[in-house]
């Protein structure tokens, strides 16, 4: 009995006195969805908080603008400009629900190492946030009502999930962007976000994913359009079910393929004129759509569809090959990492000058895809 | 390749659950032996009883047979399946006061031999004389008595029957649909007819004790001997034997004079007011306890899965019997643990939660003016309040106050903001998933155990929540009732076991009682039982 008293006596001893330490009631957090990131022309920190009004949230018609509220506060560094933050925002900024960085272009340009410094030291925020880099203010493209009835930072967040659906921009997660600071060789890209005018007078302005914004290890250094993104996304096999479009040959009938499926394999050598690269891209892949010239009908050849798919492939990854050995001379595609399980020895001594090595590089492409299906009945194409 | 794969799985699986039930040798019992009456009164008697095991409600009534010179007699009988009021006139009565009206030559002719006794004494209606012993028992079984007379080698069978009436409960807690509408009564010996109609065999036993200086209270105590355990059965007795108290109210306190576990929260024993469900547990080794006065026969020993077992899941398909179970089993963590894990991811865990349903919640609990914890506690009181008071009340204003208190005073709290929406859902769905399971002193015991979850979690978060549920794992894998483990068939796990417990395979499936309750006679049916066509 003595003992059963005491093991209570402990019980009730532990319960007390941790005193429910670092309990915190879900509704006096400011839940912080996006990070925006820029610096004043004194050279401060500029952050710019979107937290969640979870009262409008649940409310049964909230207007679009009240269910977010935009916070500002500048700092000497991030942390600090956060810790601003929450002398104007009244409740505890809550950093775990954070679902978009944004960071702006003369931020970037500069180099990002030192915003990331303090994401990755935080306890609360997560390696999975999308980041985004941004020609314009962050506050601007976070004050963004949309239709959606959703906060701006949430839609961004769907924006990146469903990038597939083009594969013509990338947008990276935070952890891709901490690997590509911490690491010199590693290069890194993500997706530039705009904010376009309303595109009719009763619409709301809109979100749009227009490039790939390419840095050299932490700093920008351009932009790839959509052609250079899909050949990007090709050989780091980013790509998901998009759409590519060619002219056939025979018929001159505009064709749609849509990509189910892309592998593409490298294969990293070193010969005595430098190094080289073969790239294997195997494609599966569906006729999904054929707009017939003069609305006349032939009968589709696949054969040489796929010939010519091929061709269009390879010259999409040509093109952002291109972009990458001759106009950045940046490895963003992370061939080095290739080239490093492969030669680890040689790749020690090449290491620091890797981006001068890689634009000397010689590349060989291989495509083979496959059409799988017609996806054509026998009216269609036929009008 | 895959096929083969299979192929090995099943045959590893069929390894497995062989190697449990391999050890389990059917006893030999010939139901089919004859054995003849010797002649001599107290032998045959000795005969009756050894058949019987000694059963207290065996009555063996002896009487002289008013002939010349007298003639010892017997009549034997089931006390609890007899209508004593017919024995009596038509069988003792005959026998012993018919002497009066009848002269000496008279009474030397009648009871001159057995056909004559018979026909001319005995005013039962169905009478048959029985050569073999097997017979003998099987009338006994049925209700009738048995009329030995001495140096007679047969006896006299009487049909005193109880007439088949329904003087019997409809069992309340344990309501089904499609199976019989028997509950036990406070009678003990009506009781015990009931048992003794499921169960025609002359291995019931049942032994009579008396508890309680001053109440004197009943119990018969019963199991089917060569099934149930004789270790068992004889802790049992010791146990009941030792309770030295001037009265017992009802079986639950039996139960706790004889627990293995006094001090825990979880009662080690179980109660059923269904003479099927009785049976049932009887016939896979259990031991019942019926107390004169209470309508529920206590078991013992009881295991973790007959708490998540209605008599329902035997009288439907298997396939939903099984989705019933499961969503019992589901039922005890959302009891034990649905309140506690709100409170811990929404005052410490805030990130685990979806985004969306995080500023929902924090959305609906805006302007809540206690901690989540507190407002949990307070609804968790509300609802067991109402529960306690639906109870206490006749059961047409039951209905009132589960109106009252469920939908208007939860509405108004939530309107008027004294409570979350989301916290409403939580108690509310809680106090649902818990009425799933059937209603026993295991489901009572979670309940509690649900508010120490939720103080651990308010107080420590997940940390908390995964230490209380090591110490009631740890506690319930420690219990042990009547020495056999409280957790079967889960610790020490048990395939075998598990076809029946936790899911209920057709009836054929389930051939063998459980090794850790029943020692040697683990065989029920056979083996082959699967009804196939025709070939």
């Amino acid at each position: 009995m003595k003992r059963v008293k005491l093991a209570i006596l402990i019980i009730i001893v532990t319960l007390l006195t941790t005193a429910c330490w670092s309990r915190r009631e879900i509704e006096n957090l400011g839940f912080v969805l996006g990070l925006g990131v820029s610096k004043t022309e004194t050279g401060l920190f500029s952050i710019v908080a979107q937290v969640a009004n979870p009262g409008f949230f649940v409310a049964e018609a909230p207007e679009q603008r009240d269910i977010y509220t935009i916070l500002k506060a500048e700092g000497l560094t991030v942390f600090d400009a956060l810790r601003n933050l929450s002398m104007i925002s009244g409740r505890r900024l809550y950093l775990s629900h954070i679902k978009a960085l944004v960071i702006n272009e003369s931020i970037a340009k500069e180099g990002i190492g030192e915003i990331i410094g303090f994401l990755v030291q935080d306890m609360e925020v997560r390696l999975e946030i999308d980041v985004f880099v941004t020609k314009q203010a962050p506050e601007e493209i976070f004050d963004t009502p949309n239709t959606l009835g959703l906060i701006p930072a949430l839609v961004m967040e769907i924006m990146a999930v469903n990038y597939g659906a083009s594969s013509k921009v990338y947008v990276a997660e935070l952890h891709e962007t901490v690997e590509a600071v911490n690491n010199p060789v590693i290069n890194y890209v993500t997706g530039l976000l705009e904010k376009l005018p309303a595109p009719s007078e009763n619409e709301k302005a809109m979100f749009h994913l227009t490039q790939i914004a390419v840095f050299d290890n932490d700093r920008l250094a351009g932009y790839l359009g959509f052609e250079e993104g899909q050949g990007f996304n090709f050989i780091t096999n980013n790509f998901k079910n998009a759409v590519i479009v060619f002219e056939s040959k025979s018929s001159g009938d505009l064709l749609s393929i849509e990509v189910l499926e892309s592998t593409a394999k490298v294969k990293p050598k070193l010969t005595d004129t430098g190094v080289g690269f073969d790239i294997k891209l195997k494609v599966r892949a569906n006729v999904a759509e054929r707009v017939p010239k003069d609305h006349t009908y032939w009968e589709l050849d696949i054969e040489e569809a796929t010939l010519q798919l091929n061709s269009v492939l390879e010259e999409k990854m040509a093109l952002a090959m291109k972009a990458a050995q001759n106009q950045y001379q940046i490895d963003f595609f992370n061939l080095s990492r290739y080239f490093y399980r492969a030669y680890p020895a040689e790749f020690k001594e090449l290491k620091d000058d890797w981006n001068k090595v890689f634009s000397k590089a010689e590349i060989n492409y291989e495509v083979e895809s496959t059409l799988l299906h017609s996806a054509l009945n026998q009216n269609r194409g036929r009008i | 390749m895959n096929n083969s794969l299979f192929q090995y799985i099943k045959e590893a699986l069929k390894k497995v659950v062989k190697k449990e039930g391999s050890q389990n040798q059917e006893v030999p019992y010939n139901f089919n032996e004859v054995k003849p009456f010797t002649g001599s009164l107290e032998e045959d008697i000795a005969l009756i009883k050894n058949a019987f095991k000694n059963s207290d409600d065996l009555v063996i009534r002896k009487l002289f047979l008013p002939t010349r010179p007298i003639t010892r007699a017997a009549v034997i009988f089931l006390e609890s399946i007899v209508n004593r009021e017919c024995l009596v006139n038509s069988v003792i009565y005959p026998l012993q006061q018919g002497i009066g009206e009848r002269t000496i030559t008279e009474r030397g002719e009648l009871y001159k031999s057995i056909e004559t006794i018979i026909e001319g004494v005995l005013s039962n209606n169905n009478i048959y004389y029985r050569k073999g012993l097997q017979e003998a028992v099987a009338d006994i079984l049925l209700g009738n008595g048995l009329l030995l007379i001495d140096s007679y080698s047969g006896v006299i069978s009487t049909s005193v029957g109880k007439e088949p009436a329904r003087e019997y409960a409809e069992p309340k807690t344990e309501r089904v649909v499609r199976g019989s509408q028997q509950g036990f009564v406070e009678d003990a010996m009506v009781n015990l007819s009931l048992l003794r109609k499921n169960l025609k065999t002359p291995r019931l036993v049942s032994k009579k004790l008396y508890i309680g200086r001053e109440s004197k209270t009943e119990l018969w105590v019963v199991y089917i001997d060569e099934i149930a355990d004789n270790a068992i059965v004889e802790e049992l007795l010791k146990r009941l034997k030792r309770i030295d108290v001037d009265g017992i109210i009802g079986s639950n306190q039996i139960e706790e004079y004889i627990s293995d576990a006094p001090m825990n929260i979880f009662n080690t024993s179980f109660f059923t007011e269904r003479p099927d469900r009785l049976q049932g547990m009887l016939l896979e080794g259990r031991i019942g306890m019926i107390c004169e006065g209470t309508p529920f026969a206590s078991v013992v020993p009881a295991v973790v899965a007959d708490y998540f077992i209605t008599t329902e899941d035997y009288y439907i398909n298997s396939y939903f019997a099984t989705f019933n179970r499961l969503i019992r089993y589901l039922s005890v963590f959302v009891l034990l643990f649905f309140p506690a894990i709100y409170i811990a991811i929404s005052t410490f865990h805030q990130e685990m939660i979806p985004t969306r349903l995080a500023l929902t919640l924090a959305g609906t609990r805006a302007g809540v003016p206690y901690p989540a914890f507190v407002e949990a506690l307070l609804m968790e009181i509300a609802i067991e309040t109402l529960r306690e008071a639906g109870t206490r009340l006749p059961a047409y204003i039951g209905q009132t106050i589960s109106i009252v208190g469920a939908l208007i005073i939860g509405q108004a709290a939530v309107e008027a903001g004294l409570v979350s929406p989301a916290v409403v859902i939580v108690v509310a769905t809680t106090a649902i998933f818990s009425f799933t399971l059937p209603f026993t002193n295991f489901n009572l015991s979670l309940r509690l155990i649900r508010f120490f979850n939720m103080a651990l979690a308010a107080t420590l978060g997940i940390y908390g929540l995964m230490t209380g549920a090591l110490i009631i794992a740890l506690n319930l894998f420690s219990l042990r009732s009547l020495g056999v483990p409280f957790m079967l068939p889960f610790g020490p796990i048990s395939l075998e076991d598990m076809k029946d417990w936790v899911l209920r395979l057709p009836a054929w499936r389930i051939t063998r009682r459980s090794k850790h309750i029943v020692k040697g006679n683990n065989q029920r049916k056979s083996d082959n039982l699967k009804p196939s066509p025709p070939s």
